[in-house]
This record gives C-alpha cells, structure tokens and sequence, in this order.
C-alpha cells in the first residue's frame, strides 16, 4: 500500500527555560538539562493515502497546529517519526511566511523559488495567480496593505496553483468571504480528484463532512478518535459539551 | 550544504536581488549607496591619516590611498556580513515558521550578495587606482582566494552568532563593539609597523591580520601573500566552520520552536 503522509509515535515536547542564561548553557552544553519539558503532543500515529483527506478536530492547545508543523517539516518531532512521500505544500498560521514590505508578486516569486520552481514557471503561474486571488491590482501593492482576508486569498491562490502530493492548511478555509469560500472548495475537489492528500484543521465543524471522509480528534495531545468525519463531528460535539459543563461558570 | 544550495539556487539568487531592492527602497540614489557609503569612508580615513595625523604612522607605505583600499573594501564585506547576517533568522521568523527550507541558506544569502557587492566595488576601485596611477600587476589574482578565505570567516561567524542571537539577544548588542574592536585590531587604516612592538602579538591572534595583509601586498606592493601566515587564518576559519556546523545541527532543526 502506497502512502502519502505517515506519523509514527509522534511526540513534541517544548522546551521552557526558566531563565535566558539556561539556555545559552544549554545550547553549548547539551548534557546540562537546563529546562523542563512541555509536552504538547504524544504518541500520535496515523498514516494517509495518496487522495485521502482527514481534518484534525480539537480545542485550543490540543495540538492541532503542532501536528501539522511537524508533517510540513517546520520543526522536528521529539519523539517518534514523520514521513510525507511527494511535493508538500503547507499554508499554517494563515499565510505562507509574506513579507510585508514586498509587494504580492514579490511575495509569489520569492514562495515559489523557495517550492523550487524554475523562473519560466514563475512567470507563468502569476497571472493565474493573481486572477484565483481576484486581487486586481493590489497584486502589486506591498502586503503590508492588505486585509487579512486579502493575505489569505493569496496564499490559498498560490499554495495550489500547482498540484502538491500533499496539501497542509491550518484554519484558512474557514477565513474570507463565501464566495471565496465556495471557490476554495471548489478547488480543493480538483486537487482531492487529482490524487492530492489533503490535511487540515478547521474551527468549524460543519465544513468537516463537505471535505473529508475522515478526522482525527485530539484532546491535551493525545490522539482521541481516528475515524468517519460525522461520527468525529459528533463525538467532537459531545467532548465540547461535556468540557463547557465541567468549566465552571 | 552544497546540495541545497544548487536545489535552492533560484531562491538564493532572487534573495540577493530582493536584499538590494528593499534595501534602497524608497532612496533617491538607490543602488549608487553602494558606491557612495564606501567612497565616503574611504575619503575620511584617507583625509584623517594623510592630513590631520604627520606622516608618522603612515611611515613609507608609499600609496596610501591604494593601501586603504585594498584593506577597507574587504573589511567593509566582512563587517557587513555579520552586521547584517547575525540577525537573519531573527529577521526571516515568519519565513523560517511557515517553510521548511534549510534554515542556513538565510546567512549564505547574507553573505554572498556582500561578496558579490564588495567584489565589484574592489574592481571599480582597482580601475581608479589603475587610472591615479598605481602600478597593477597579476598579483592581482590572489586576491581570488583570499576575498573566498574572508568571506568564508564572515560566514562562519554570522552562522554561529545568528544561531545564538536566536537565544539570546545579547548578541546585538555584542557585534557594533565587537566589529569596532576586531577593525582597529587589524592593519587596515594603519601599516602593521605603527603598531608598537609591545601590541604586535595581537596582530598575529587576529585571523584577519594576515588576509588583509594579503590583499595590501597583492594591491599596494606587487607581491604574492605570504602564505605561511595564511596558515592561521585557513585553520581558524576550519574550526570555525566545523564548531558554527556543529551549533547548526543541534539548533536548526526545531528552530521555528524558537521564534
């Protein structure tokens, strides 16, 4: 069976300092132990087929977003390992590191140079680019005056121009417009009917279903449930009941 | 490391092409900064040592402006790759959160657009010394290794900085007086006899001391290096390259943890 993304007892652990000074002792000297670990993630395993699309569930600090920095290569796990077959694309933190003094085109060749692309391609890919985003001319203004909706639209528009093996988004498909919403769907399907894994956290439950056919649900780290995105958005619903009865107030 | 380069190699060159534009974005000159900033420094050490100082210290270094240059210009790409580098990572978190990239192209960005800016600022300033009339020879050509030898300290340098500005800032604050103390530690503005006899060890501790002299010679005097004394600076620059390495593989890979 071939696969496109596979985690194997994948922890994370972030280092808390108690002091600077730790950790400049730390970094010369790694034997010291200046520092208690944070664990944010542990022991997840989960593979994904080529085509296969899974959603990631949780509430705020399970460890959503750390999942999908450790299978985009942003930081390496403690524990464990991860292995992504194919061209991965990740749009986290709803953007694609933009610098805000460039301007949008700026912005699309220096994150496609850094996907590897070669300058012909570049220059064909920008005006589909810039057509996808409907930004208009504000493609050529610097990012620093752009919406959030704007920065969202552009990178969504270049994280899938071209068809990635794998495509990571984290929370940008429930950001902009509907009509925009209903675009990026769109698209999605042509990259899930093109053979494109898709995997992605979304805040809103009701898009789980129109998207996958699977979820994960976490919960302080911990992998809760792997199966159907109904039985996830349903079981997610209960899990948030129960935690908003224990909450007090 | 050689690999990524040549994967990355369009990323690198639109990097260094990105790094002159947002750099004399919004200035009427523009790129001509580049001439300019070095020209006028040139012009007051220049002014300051031939009028201001008697001859004492200059003593018979003969072209003096020829020998301020073969030392500055190189100096000035030394200094500018740590200035600028030792805050590359700092600089590129958003980069270096949302990409997986190899997190050292940022410093050799840094420190190839200096090597390429300064190279050709020494060739123009070669042609107007040819044009003062100072005698040019093929000496001329070791100057190839010796900007690789120099560059390749700087790169070194900002790596190992870089990583540990990352952890602690301290290292901001360290480099405009580091950079002040190695420069006045180097014959660059002064001939390495105007330094007293009691200090001249310092000289020889200082990597740079025996590259810079180097590059006067090839410059000022026609003369090959002396290459024994390269010795130590292409040590230094080995252990240096093997300890930023060693720092690098224990940081980079969980450094978007950090920004």
């Amino acid at each position: 069976m071939s696969l496109a993304i596979r985690c194997e007892g994948l922890g994370k652990a972030y280092r808390h300092f108690a002091h600077p000074r730790d950790r400049i002792v730390q970094l010369l000297w790694p034997a010291a132990h200046r520092y208690h670990d944070v664990w944010v993630l542990r022991d997840i395993s989960f593979s994904v087929e080529p085509g296969e699309s899974v959603a990631i569930l949780g509430g705020n600090g399970a460890g959503k977003s750390t999942i999908l920095r450790l299978v985009a290569g942003i930081t390496a796990p403690t524990r464990g390992a991860v292995s992504v077959y194919g061209r991965l694309t990740a749009m986290l933190e709803l953007g694609m590191g933009f610098h805000a003094e460039f301007t949008g085109e700026q912005n699309v060749q220096m994150t496609a140079q850094l996907y590897g692309l070669r300058p012909a391609e570049i220059r064909a890919l920008l005006p589909r680019i810039r057509d996808f985003s409907e930004l208009g001319n504000q493609f050529f203004e610097p990012l620093r005056t752009y919406s959030s909706g704007m920065n969202v639209r552009l990178a969504f528009s270049l994280a899938t121009v071209v068809r990635p093996d794998v495509l990571i988004i984290d929370e940008a498909l429930s950001v902009g417009d509907q009509n925009f919403q209903q675009k990026s769907l769109a698209r999605i399907r042509e990259l899930q009917d093109g053979g494109t894994s898709l995997l992605f956290v979304s805040h809103d439950a009701g898009l789980v279903p129109r998207v996958c056919k699977r979820a994960l649900i976490l919960e302080h780290g911990s992998l809760r449930y792997d199966g159907s995105a109904e039985g996830a958005v349903a079981e997610y619903a209960l899990l948030a009941a129960s935690s908003s009865r224990d909450a007090p107030g | 490391m050689v690999k990524s380069l040549w994967d990355y190699r369009s990323f690198v060159w639109g990097g260094i092409r990105r790094d002159l534009q947002l750099r004399y974005f919004g200035s009427v000159l523009g790129i001509a900064w580049l001439v300019i900033q070095p020209a006028g420094l040139i012009a007051v050490y220049f002014l300051i040592f031939t009028a201001v100082f008697p001859n004492r210290t200059l003593g018979n270094i003969g072209n003096y402006g020829a020998f301020l240059c073969a030392g500055l210009i190189p100096w000035l790409m030394f200094s500018e790759i740590i200035q600028r580098g030792h805050t590359c990572f700092l600089e590129n978190a958003a980069l270096i959160r949302h990409s997986s990239f190899p997190r050292i192209l940022l410093p050799l960005m840094t420190t190839l657009s200096a090597m390429l800016n300064f190279s050709i600022l020494l060739a123009l300033y070669l042609v107007v010394l040819a044009f003062t009339g100072q005698r040019l020879s093929l000496h001329l050509v070791a100057l190839v290794p010796l900007i690789l030898l120099l560059g390749g300290l700087a790169f070194s340098a900002t790596v190992g900085l870089a990583l540990v500005n990352v952890y602690a800032r301290d290292i901001s604050q360290a480099v405009p007086f580091g950079l002040q103390l190695l420069f006045w530690l180097t014959p660059i503005v002064y001939p390495q006899s105007a330094m007293p006899p009691s200090l001249l060890r310092f000289l020889d501790w200082n990597p740079l001391s025996g590259v810079i002299d180097g590059m006067q010679r090839a410059v000022v005097w026609n003369q090959w290096p002396d290459w024994q004394r390269l010795a130590y600076p292409t040590l230094f620059l080995a252990l240096a390259l093997l300890l930023s390495r060693t720092v690098y593989r224990r940081v980079a890979p969980t450094l978007a943890d950090e920004l």
